[in-house]
């Protein structure tokens, strides 16, 4: 059961007077009333409480308050598996840093100066996360427009050669932002470190071994690493901003780009927010379907980490294996969803379409040819001595830095902590099958290679059940839930039903007002734990949408753990961990 | 109760294996085994796949011929339509579903009797997501996806499909896929070079 | 003998037309991939649907490749960097946009995405979807295929020309042109 508990909270306010708790039926937090006392609190919860897990940090606009900004923490307990959010407003848009209790708030604070303008005492010299160091603007607050404020003329170059003076097409506009130059780059390159050895590399931006565009400065002395620095932002779209303006079915495509190797387990976790804001009940065959098709998303993920890491390191020829099993599961979402990649399978209720005719054969087939290919993979790689060179005891993460940097999924593992949403926190259909969690015990990038082949097995253990239960119900079932007042109805319904027409004229154009309240709900992703946090003031757009994102706290450990190694253990860490940067940057 | 499973390591080679390379022959005889399988390629411009029924491709519209739904008869007094060109009713209800807000530009006027007409509808294919929420909003079964995927063009103004475009696809390719049952695939033949043969229940 | 060479002859087009089918077969692009197209461009140079076929290697350095594959959102921050890139290929050079992002914006019309990598390159060749499937990148590149061949290489000419202004006037009485 994931929020705190009821004597946890009767403790808590013992020991301090000046907090108000709010109970929500999926928020619990804690409001402190004075903002010197929260260094003292989050303390105590870490010590005292054990609270130790640091999970996010971010801040909301309201413009009409007095103090405008509000901060918000969320923290775990790693033994009981409890959470809590602790709040506090900024006075004078300052507020204490948290860098020196938990780590990981380093870069959240960063995070917070870029898009809001708020300061931070104890963190001085603070540097913008990721636009670029001159810009002059705080992007997410509530006064700036959304499209930006468009400053200098830059015409499409192909109409200006072929000497056209019309629009090419009825939205074109000339006018655009304003686009940095390469000197304002470089300044923002050489204020991320100071120099202390021999020589600055780049591993670039644009750059295929990076997996996406990163930026990695390292200061060299001969060939070991003295200190390095990641500059992020090269991909960001500013999705938190796009929700602010749409309603809460039209920002389902989005979820599908962020993490673009595993789409149906981002719109699960995005579908399961909504969900239980509106409280609205799935029927039982479309928690069958979401799981069958996020566990073969997981497979799908894990395979493309396995081709593209041994490639780095490399082992050549898994990469044409690992992608000939890819096309096979794209074949089967391809047949049932309608596109390969980014498929806007689920919708708030259930699914989109039922399963298409076949779909159940073809998918036993592939789940018994798989067990053969995966001990094709384990004899290429696992006992291979320059492999076990290469990734033995290379980027050992300890399991205070897990509690720390807020380390989640196969990295966290990895290193002896069971943390796993599908097992604390059930989901979809994950209460009703059987499967295993894998943890090892150093913390290398053996450890985490073992623990995501192994999550692999798991994952096909978990279709083959699926298919089983799936192919036992009748065939009729429902895969939506009609009957809540927020769900859009199929197509066979509005064609036929005056009713259903009208509700889904209803719910398009004017949006379905959701309840106030606030909810914070996240699910697991192939890397780690995907957080949505809603803050509803009873519209039918959200008034805040904050993404937790996994692969940003994961690469925050990286310039501490790979001090004093040499640049070829730095590419096989950064496989190890696998950020994809769509979800960095969002 | 979380079912936990510890992870065997066993990370260093024997004597026997080291000295005789067993790690490297056992690769080999993987990979020499994946030598001598028939090869998956399909060679694109000579073999194509079809996208199966629900592919979500360049989008038309269906033309008004007799097979429309009842929602659609409720209003049809409304509308001026001519046999063998669109049955869109200008509701407006792709372009607010569409999440970009610039996509669609759709025009209507009024006849002289009091009917409505539709002169213009445009969509900007390259801001398009694909999604197909302006499918599902449609209320008269007139704006559909076709399986349609080869679309490249040389300059901007010939991603953006008109009206015309968009019946002629209506009335031939959508029309096709409508008609296909609701099978996973269509052609088995050319899934084979990567499948194998698939056995199947009906 | 001058003017069969210089006003077009029958020795020049062959050679022409030698030139653009050496050319329009052996396209090697630069591996720019930034975002969710790039996963389809990876899928397209693996086994199912294989570019080696058709003659494509990717290299890693702009120096060594002509053509340029922008595949994903381009964000104000990275345009200078694809300029750079843009102008360390040698000529003759081309240049594909892949998926409605690079094209025209997609759907991102935010403060930090760049509207369409058209307003910083000139692009040959445009590819809508998001991300468009492995066969609809195949038919984008034999469409540049065809366009080589039937514009020919006059980027080759244009190169020619800077070369002749270089050159004296009485050397170049002196090969005949």
């Amino acid at each position: 059961m994931p929020w705190a508990s009821k004597d946890t909270l009767e403790r808590i306010k013992h020991s301090f007077r000046q907090i108000n708790i709010d109970i929500q039926p999926h928020f619990v937090c804690i409001n402190v009333e004075d903002t010197k006392d929260i260094t003292n609190i989050l303390k105590h919860l870490k010590d005292v409480e054990d609270f130790r897990y640091f999970i996010d940090f971010h801040v909301i606009d309201f413009p009409k308050e007095k103090d405008r900004f509000l901060g918000q923490y969320i923290l775990v307990n790693p033994y009981t598996f409890e959470r809590l959010a602790v709040k506090v407003w900024f006075k004078n848009n300052k507020l204490p840093t948290a860098k020196e209790i938990f780590a990981g708030a380093k870069w959240a604070e960063r995070e917070a100066y870029d898009m809001f303008g708020v300061e931070f005492e104890g963190h001085e010299d603070v540097k913008r996360m990721f636009m670029w160091e001159d810009y002059k603007y705080f992007p997410l607050r509530k006064d700036f427009p959304l499209g930006g404020i468009p400053e200098q003329k830059l015409p499409s170059l192909t109409e200006v050669l072929e000497g056209n003076t019309m629009p090419p097409s009825h939205d074109y506009d000339i006018m655009h932002t304003y686009v940095p130059t390469i000197k304002e780059i470089e300044k923002t390159e050489k204020s991320r470190i100071t120099k202390r050895g021999q020589l600055v590399l780049n591993w670039g931006p644009l750059h295929p071994g990076t997996h996406g565009t990163m930026w990695f400065l390292f200061d060299l002395e001969g060939e070991h690493i003295i200190q390095t620095d990641v500059i992020l932002g090269q991909l960001h779209r500013g999705m938190e901003k796009i929700a602010e303006n749409i309603h809460y079915f039209q920002f389902l495509p989005y979820t599908d780009r962020m993490d673009y190797l595993s789409a149906v387990c981002n719109e699960l976790s995005y579908v399961q927010a909504v969900e239980k804001l509106a409280n609205i009940e799935v029927p039982l065959k479309a928690r069958y379907i979401r799981t069958m098709f996020a566990e073969l998303q997981r497979i799908n993920s894990h395979l493309l980490w396995l081709g593209t890491g041994a490639l780095d390191l490399g082992a050549l020829t898994v990469f044409l294996y690992a992608f000939r099993e890819r096309e096979k599961i794209m074949d089967i979402i391809e047949g049932n969803a309608g596109f390969r990649l980014t498929s806007a399978f689920l919708r708030i209720g259930g699914v989109h379409y039922d399963l298409a005719k076949g779909t159940l054969e073809v998918a036993k087939y592939f789940v018994k040819d798989f067990y053969s290919k995966l001990k094709e993979y384990h004899g290429l790689l696992t006992r291979n001595r320059i492999w076990l060179k290469r990734t033995k005891d290379v980027g050992v993460i300890t399991q205070e830095d897990v509690y720390q940097y807020g380390l989640t999924g196969p990295v966290a593992r990895g290193s002896g902590v069971a943390y796993d949403m599908r097992k604390i926190d059930p989901y979809a259909a994950y209460d009703l099958v059987d499967f295993d969690i894998p943890v090892g015990d150093i913390g290398d990038v053996y450890d985490r290679y073992l623990v995501r082949m192994e999550e692999m097995y798991q994952s096909a253990r978990i279709v083959e059940q699926c298919i089983e239960a799936l192919e036992k119900m009748p065939e009729n079932e429902p895969y939506v839930n009609k009957k809540h007042p927020a769900v859009i109805p199929p197509k066979e319904d509005v064609f036929n039903d005056l009713e259903d027409m009208v509700k889904s004229f209803r719910i398009v154009v004017h949006g379905e007002n959701m309840p106030k309240g606030e909810v914070y709900s996240s699910g697991e992703n192939p890397r780690g734990e995907l957080g949505f946090y809603i803050y509803s003031i009873g519209k039918s757009s959200p008034y805040r949408l904050r993404i937790r994102s996994c692969s940003f706290y994961n690469l925050s450990v990286f310039p501490k753990v790979i001090e004093k190694h040499t640049i070829s253990d730095a590419v096989a860490l950064l496989g190890s961990i696998d950020p994809v940067v769509g979800e960095t940057d969002r | 109760m979380i079912k936990l499973k510890r992870l065997r390591r066993d990370d260093s080679l024997g004597p026997l294996e080291s000295v005789l390379f067993l790690d490297f022959i056992k690769g080999l005889t993987i990979t020499m085994k994946n030598l001598l399988r028939k090869p998956i390629t399909t060679q694109y411009p000579k073999e194509k796949i079809t996208p199966p029924k629900r592919f979500r491709g360049k989008h038309g519209h269906f033309v008004y011929d007799g097979t429309e739904p009842p929602s659609l008869q409720a209003i049809q007094g409304f509308m001026s339509f001519e046999k063998g060109k669109s049955r869109c009713v200008a509701c407006y209800m792709c372009q607010t579903a569409c999440p970009m807000p610039t996509l669609f530009r759709i025009e209507a006027v009024q006849m002289p009797d009091g009917t409505k007409k539709v002169v213009r509808f445009d969509m900007n294919l390259l801001n398009c997501l694909f999604c197909g929420l302006c499918v599902d909003a449609c209320p008269v079964e007139c704006l559909t996806m076709s399986d349609i995927h080869e679309m490249a063009v040389y300059r901007r103004s010939q991603a953006v499909i008109h009206m015309d475009d968009m019946e002629k696809i209506g009335a031939t390719n959508a029309k096709t896929v409508r008609e296909l049952p609701d099978r996973i695939w269509r052609n088995d033949k050319e899934r084979e070079t990567l499948w194998g043969k698939v056995k199947w229940n009906f | 003998m001058a003017s069969s060479i210089n006003g077009n002859g029958f020795i020049t087009t062959t050679v022409d037309e030698l030139l653009s089918w050496g050319r329009r077969n052996a396209l090697w692009p630069v591996t720019i991939g930034l975002a969710c197209c790039a996963i389809e461009m990876m899928h397209a140079a693996a086994s199912r649907f294989d570019i080696d076929r058709l003659g494509m290697i990717f290299r890693a350095s702009p120096r060594q490749a002509d053509v340029l594959i922008v595949a994903g959102t381009v964000v104000n921050k990275v345009a200078p960097m694809l300029k750079l890139i843009w102008d360390q290929m040698p000529e003759p050079k081309w240049c594909i946009s892949m998926g409605g992002c690079a094209s025209a914006g997609g759907p991102f019309p935010t403060y930090s995405t760049l509207q369409g990598v058209d307003r910083i390159i000139p692009v040959d060749v445009y590819i809508p979807g998001c991300p468009p499937t492995p066969q609809g990148l195949i038919f984008g590149l034999l469409e540049l295929q065809r366009k080589i061949r039937e514009k020919k290489v006059t980027r080759y000419e244009k190169a020619f020309e800077e070369f002749k202004k270089d050159l004296s006037p009485e050397l170049l009485s002196g090969i005949g042109v």
